[in-house]
């Protein structure tokens, strides 16, 4: 593993202790009710774990991206969820800090971090989800307006955001189908913006996910980020930011949970005459267990340190982001096995963090999709 | 108004203990933190501070590692901090502890108000902050609840808890050394731009003849660690056996004449 800083240790060690003291009690209840308390967010906001890579003069720490992660994987070590919301808080600010204006960052980058607003990002579509070239909502330009229409599906935060930034199609008759797309930030009290809640979620059950509906909503046309015709280019580099902590440190720090927990119940659990980690399956299991962690943790490490040393590796955050999600699946399955018919018991506290390691194979970019992105940078054009 | 708060650093008691030579324990499995009691007295001093101006001042008497817990009494707000890091003051016990902070505090120019937590989490002696004023010749308060700056700046008022729930409220002149006891606040996190600002903090590292203290160690020491060990816990169970009425009787019998709890 990479060696941290005092201050990036320091960091690391107060994050752990917010989320053990204002997680823990808390987690179960969130979770089994698809509620959340919004006090952990504003008080994260206030203590200044959210949007940590914004420059200070907006809000943020002017960390970087890998302090980020060290952050969402202390919150997810504890409870995947309530970090997931941490995520989604300031998910889009990314993509406004790379190509924002000068008003738009002023603007709407500063509550976020302060845990005043909640931000968005709405990309996936009811029928395009890893095509993303496939949208359909529409931004038609009328005069100094953008009139939009259309359906997302699957929004963090679209009950409870300030602001989305939507991805529109904004020229449709562009022949390359990847120049047609745009960024448009939406604020969601205007009028024709609807959103629903989507209920019964096997992960992350405490974080909103909802379909939004736009029905010819209007908005300035300052509200769009950057350039028209470049939403698609700006998505994927807002992925190549956001993939690191919403996915790889999600997914490190969850399975780091479920490891704690099975390590600590194969000391105490007693079977065949002594504690269960006597047993050497059972300390393979461990090892292997630990050793997917570290060698998952490693790859998040370096390819956040090199996104914030300005050298942006797509390949290498998607190893980081598949492998690490894989990974937490895993051990949070074994942590499980371990647990034997107590691991299915919410009771024991070990369940939660399969079922949301689940949902991180899934989002912010599909294994199956990180795995081709990592392909065609490897083979080129064959 | 100026106050120094004197932060130890003790094992995380979910660290494994292991017992060496029946003397000390085993350093190399144990996490460090800061003494919960000590961290009620950071917050304590950090709301007089911004209550009242002044200045916060660490004051911990240790080995290197301490300088992470230090760090984060900065983080929480407190401006800067003397270190005493000498591996003979370290051998001494409470008294030669008490001493070092005593010429710590001397050499910053004394402070307006001195706390300590009440006790450690380790070794519970409640002795510090005692000593402490003794050799500072200041009139000094344990298990404070409560405590309150007087509007002239030269006295408070305090709450002291006692057994049965009761509290005590006593009047004192500064300047004054305190035992803060926990529940008096909710200590704050430390927030990130204060973990940012921590590092340039400045911190004075000494060692005991750098600040006059010329008697420390075993030798130097008020008390003798003949022995540490881990007790050996015994689980005993009773079943009370035979006629409910009966059986129900005799437990009565023993919690009332043998546990005495009823």
């Amino acid at each position: 593993m990479l060696e941290l800083t005092a201050e990036q240790r320091d960091i690391k060690q107060a994050a752990r202790e917010f989320a053990e003291k204002e997680f823990t009690d808390i987690a179960r209840e969130l979770d089994a009710n698809e509620k959340f308390d919004d006090n952990i967010w504003k008080k994260a906001g206030e203590l200044g774990f959210l949007g940590m890579f914004i420059e200070e003069k907006y809000g943020g720490a002017g960390l970087g991206h890998f302090e980020q992660c060290l952050v969402i994987e202390e919150f997810a070590r504890v409870d995947t969820g309530i970090a997931q919301t941490m995520v989604a808080a300031y998910f889009g600010t990314q993509l406004i800090k790379l190509f924002g204006t000068e008003e738009q960052k002023q603007k709407y980058l500063p509550p976020v971090c302060a845990g005043k607003w909640r931000a968005g990002m709405a990309s996936t579509e009811p029928d395009a989800g890893s095509d993303v070239a496939a949208i359909t909502t529409t931004a038609v330009k009328n005069g100094d307006e953008y009139v939009i229409s259309g359906n997302k599906m699957f929004i963090s935060n679209a009950n409870i955001a300030d602001f989305l930034v939507v991805l529109c199609v904004t020229d449709p008759q562009n022949k390359k189908k990847h120049d047609r797309l745009s960024t448009i930030i939406v604020e969601t009290d205007r009028p024709g913006y609807e959103a629903n809640k989507l209920h019964g979620k096997l992960s992350i059950r405490c974080s909103d996910t909802g379909e939004v509906v736009l029905k010819d909503v209007h908005v300035p046309k300052e509200n769009l980020v950057g350039k028209e015709g470049k939403g698609f280019y700006q998505l994927m580099d807002f992925f190549n930011r956001a993939r690191l902590d919403g996915g790889g440190a999600l997914a490190v720090g969850t399975a780091q949970g479920a490891f704690e927990k099975a390590v600590n119940h194969v000391k105490k659990r007693k079977a065949f005459g002594g504690p269960l980690g006597r047993l050497q399956i059972v300390q393979a299991k461990i090892a292997e267990m630990a050793t997917l962690i570290e060698a998952g943790r490693s790859l998040l490490y370096r390819a956040a340190q090199k996104v914030d040393h300005g050298e942006v590796d797509h390949a290498l955050i998607a190893m980081a982001k598949w492998y690490t999600c894989e990974i937490a699946v895993k051990v949070a399955d074994e942590a499980i096995q371990l647990h034997g018919g107590y691991g299915i018991l919410q009771e024991y506290n070990v369940e939660h963090y399969w079922r949301d390691a689940k949902v991180l194979e899934i989002f912010e970019g599909t294994k199956e999709v990180e795995k081709v992105l990592i392909g065609k940078s490897i083979l080129g054009k064959v | 108004m100026k106050i120094a708060v004197c932060v130890k650093q003790v094992p995380d008691m979910e660290s494994k203990f292991t017992v060496v030579d029946n003397s000390r324990v085993d350093e190399s499995q144990i996490a460090f933190k800061m003494n919960d009691f000590d961290e009620f007295a950071v917050e304590a001093a950090l709301q007089i501070k911004e209550k009242l101006g002044g200045e916060v001042i660490i004051v911990s008497v240790g080995p290197e590692r301490i300088v992470k817990d230090i760090r984060q009494a900065f983080a929480m707000g407190a401006d800067w901090g003397i270190q005493v890091q000498d591996p003979q003051v370290d051998e001494g016990d409470s008294f030669v502890v008490a001493s070092a902070i005593n010429k710590a505090i001397e050499k910053i120019g004394g402070a307006d108000l001195i706390l300590t937590g009440v006790m450690s989490n380790d070794n519970q002696s409640a002795l510090t902050g005692i000593m402490v004023a003794d050799m500072m010749k200041l009139p000094h308060c344990t298990n404070v609840v409560k405590l309150e700056i007087g509007g002239d700046q030269k006295s408070l008022t305090i709450n002291r808890e006692l057994e049965g729930g009761l509290n005590e409220v006593v009047e004192m002149p500064l300047p004054a050394v305190l035992s803060i006891q926990s529940g008096i606040n909710q200590p704050r996190y430390p927030t990130l731009p204060g973990i940012m600002k921590a590092k340039k903090k400045r911190l004075d590292v000494v060692k005991a003849g750098d600040i006059g203290l010329s008697e420390v160690g075993k030798a130097a020491s008020k008390t003798e660690l003949v022995k540490m060990f881990i007790p050996v816990s015994e689980h005993k169970a009773e079943i009370i056996q035979g006629d409910p009425k009966q059986a129900a009787a005799a437990l009565v019998n023993k919690l009332k004449n043998e546990v005495k709890v009823i």
